[in-house]
């Protein structure tokens, strides 16, 4: 501003003839803004982000507008048939545009809850901005002109502007400044919202070189210096979209690769494990049948051995008693014994179990929906718990493979039932066969090829194992729900 | 043959080879229980120990054993020449392992814990095997021997009457007469008790065929 000052108002006849490429720049800049906006809509789900990728393509269209009006650069009078307030009409829209579109984006921020769930994104929506932006654009072109012989005269000749033009300007600065304190406010704070405060930084510098410093008057120095803050703040987001964009590509490809890498490596230990159980059972298992086959061939033959007979009856006892010795063991090497008295707040057990299910769930395209925190607390062991409630959750996943995009919700609740707290988990999918409905006694039949029954198995076992119970039912809606009912602690309100 | 098989119906042997003592008595028991000899081993390096018994035999073996495995002791056993059938018990009935085993020879290949009957056929199985194996090493042994006897000339005409030749053509071949190469001719089947001119060539194929094999000895 400094370099600027002495020579402020100075018209340069330079100007007008770049305004068309100037245009162009802050154009492509905002369409490239909002094509990375959207598409991290698509990823993310996020609305607020259309908030913002609207004020981006509302400010490049009606850049256009503007340009075209202007008298002198594509026309004498300007194209689009205005007259000499057309263009100071579109430039008043676009200057409380842009911070209102920044508000609208931090207002819907602070009303969505759990940033870090994905949520499926609507197609529908993504093109309504787009839409939406486009038609905005072309209805204030359309009626700056009749706009004009409403409001009061903004420009005095086809370069000084009127008074009220002031009032548009401190318009402008109030916006902006009410935009940048709700961004700053945001929490949590993103580099994005980082890289918005700058845009309305320089934005700021725009409307105070072209007001104060070129009181206003068009194509002079301070009023093409102005110009070019307006640049970098289209230029900035694109630039820190793009670079944030590469950053959080590679970071949450080599993130997801180490969850499956974990997730694998669990699986293998898991599979070892049984493996080695089976073996050692095996054993046993394998010296009773043999032995109670030979002691009915001792006792078939026609002088019967009863003493042989006698000793395999003995060898069954022992092995009996040594498969028992096994599983004793194995309860003692993994049993330090989960300690079912702790309390655990609801909320935060579906809140951990939504985290460890995300790169399933976003791999299987499924929003995971949570309600508020109820502050419900059960009795238990929060690790156990939290594997409980986890394979509903995978399960449920897994249900939903067939189920259309746009339907995969899984929801998770916690409500309160008299003295037991109900976890709830329910999907979109096809629902549970009959047989599944009443949660048999044995082992779970599974149609998949690996892992409904098992998963349900060591739910139930922890569950009951904390004196609560699970139910199955199909929702009249669609889609299962599986509910774990437990004990209520002292609740955390 | 079917009196030898009678004669050493008792004094054939099941060699059982498992780790796990519990499972090996029971096996011995059930073994036992049908009349069968059967003697145990409860590693690779005991069963290579032991002095191969001179009767029919087959080996009911388990795939895990500490130090070699199971299929292991079946590699080292074929590698020495030692075609005593095997029967494999294992406790994770691994499918390509199964396959393995039987591709290498092995009569059959149970997933514990078995069925008795299971057992006991395969055992049967086994042991049939091994008879016939060693009535035609018994049978090839004393050819061998009885070809010893035969004069250098002698074997000459043998091999040439083998081939497919005619006492003309031997006689052609060796430049001596053909009532000289008839003399050798009954000479050779008196010494080999072939009863006729087919069983000699069988014989001398069945002779041949060893000599082409060295390694396979009983």
């Amino acid at each position: 501003m400094a370099v600027v000052a002495p020579v402020a108002s100075i018209q340069l006849d330079i100007i007008a003839p770049l305004l068309p490429a100037y245009v162009a720049v802050v154009l492509m800049f905002d369409v490239f803004t909002a094509t990375l906006l959207i598409s991290q809509y698509v990823a993310v789900g996020a609305p607020a982000l259309l908030a913002l990728a609207a004020a981006y393509l509302f400010n490049g269209f009606t850049a256009v507008a503007w340009a075209a009006s202007f008298p002198g650069v594509l026309a004498p009078e300007g194209l689009l048939g205005g007259d000499l307030q057309t263009t100071a009409v579109i430039a008043a829209f676009r200057r409380l545009a842009f911070p209102l579109g920044l508000l609208a984006y931090a207002l819907l921020r602070r009303r969505a809850d759990a940033p870090e769930v994905w949520r499926p994104w609507s197609p529908t929506t993504a093109v309504a901005t787009v839409v939406v932006s486009a038609l905005a654009a072309l209805i204030v072109t359309g009626a700056a002109g009749g706009l004009s012989t409403i409001v009061p005269k903004l420009m005095v000749d086809a370069r000084v502007p009127t008074a009220a033009w002031d009032f548009v300007l401190w318009a402008g600065i109030a916006a902006t400044l009410v935009a940048a304190v709700a961004i700053a406010r945001l929490r949590p704070f993103c580099v994005l919202d980082l890289w918005l405060l700058v845009a309305l930084a320089a934005f700021l510098v725009e409307i105070a070189m072209l007001g104060f410093l070129a009181d206003g008057v068009r194509l002079s120095v301070a009023w093409g210096a102005g110009r070019l803050f307006g640049l970098v703040a289209v230029a900035v987001v694109a630039l820190a979209l793009l670079v944030d964009t590469v950053v959080a590509t590679a970071r949450s490809v080599s993130k997801l690769a180490a969850e499956v890498q974990a997730r694998r490596a669990r699986e293998a230990s898991l599979e070892a494990l049984g493996a080695a159980i089976a073996h050692e059972l095996n054993q046993p298992l394998t010296a009773i049948v043999t032995s109670a086959e030979a002691a009915g061939r001792w006792l078939d033959r026609g002088n019967p051995d009863l003493l042989r007979a006698r000793e395999r009856l003995a060898a069954i006892g022992a092995e009996g008693a040594r498969a028992g010795r096994v599983l004793d063991g194995l309860r003692r090497s993994f049993g330090r014994g989960p300690s079912r008295d702790g309390l655990v707040d609801a909320g935060s057990l579906l809140a951990s179990v939504a985290a460890l299910a995300r790169a399933e769930a976003a791999g299987a395209r499924v929003a995971i929906d949570r309600g508020a925190a109820t502050g419900l607390r059960v009795r238990g062991d929060a690790d156990q718990l939290r594997q409980a409630v986890l394979n509903l959750v995978v399960n449920a996943i897994e249900a939903m493979a067939l189920t259309p995009g746009g339907r995969r919700i899984v929801t998770l609740s916690a409500r309160a039932e008299g003295a037991a707290c109900v976890l709830s988990v329910s999907d979109a999918g096809p629902g549970l066969p009959p047989a599944l409905l009443d949660m048999p006694a044995g082992p779970f039949q599974s149609e998949k090829p690996r892992g409904m029954g098992l998963g349900l198995m060591i739910a139930r076992t922890i569950v009951e194992g904390h004196g609560g119970r699970i139910m199955a039912a199909n929702r009249p809606e669609g889609g299962a729900v599986f509910e774990i009912a437990l004990p209520r602690g002292n609740d955390n309100v | 043959m079917s009196d030898e098989t009678q004669d050493d119906e008792e004094q054939a042997v099941v060699l059982v080879v498992d780790d796990d003592a519990s499972v090996r008595d029971a096996i011995v028991s059930l073994l036992e229980s049908v009349g069968q000899k059967t003697v145990a081993f409860p590693s690779a390096a005991a069963f290579l120990a032991a002095e191969c018994p001179d009767a029919p035999c087959c080996v009911v073996l388990d795939v895990r054993l500490p130090a070699r495995s199971g299929l292991d002791l079946q590699r080292d056993l074929r590698a020495a020449g030692n075609q005593t059938p095997v029967i494999f018990i294992s406790g994770h009935a691994d499918v390509a392992m199964a396959v393995g085993a039987m591709k290498a020879g092995a009569v059959e290949f149970l997933a514990k814990p078995f069925r008795d009957q299971d057992l006991l056929d395969a055992v049967h199985r086994a042991l049939d095997v091994d008879r016939t194996r060693r009535c035609e090493a018994a049978a090839l042994d004393r050819w061998r021997r009885l070809r010893e006897s035969l004069s250098p000339r002698e074997r000459e005409i043998m091999a040439l009457v083998a081939s497919g030749l005619a006492n003309k053509e031997v006689a052609a071949t060796l430049s001596i007469s053909e009532i000289t190469v008839k003399t050798h001719r009954a000479q050779v089947m008196r010494k080999m008790e072939a009863r006729s001119l087919p069983e000699l060539v069988r014989i001398a194929d069945r002779l041949a065929a060893r000599d082409e094999a060295p390694d396979a000895s009983v």
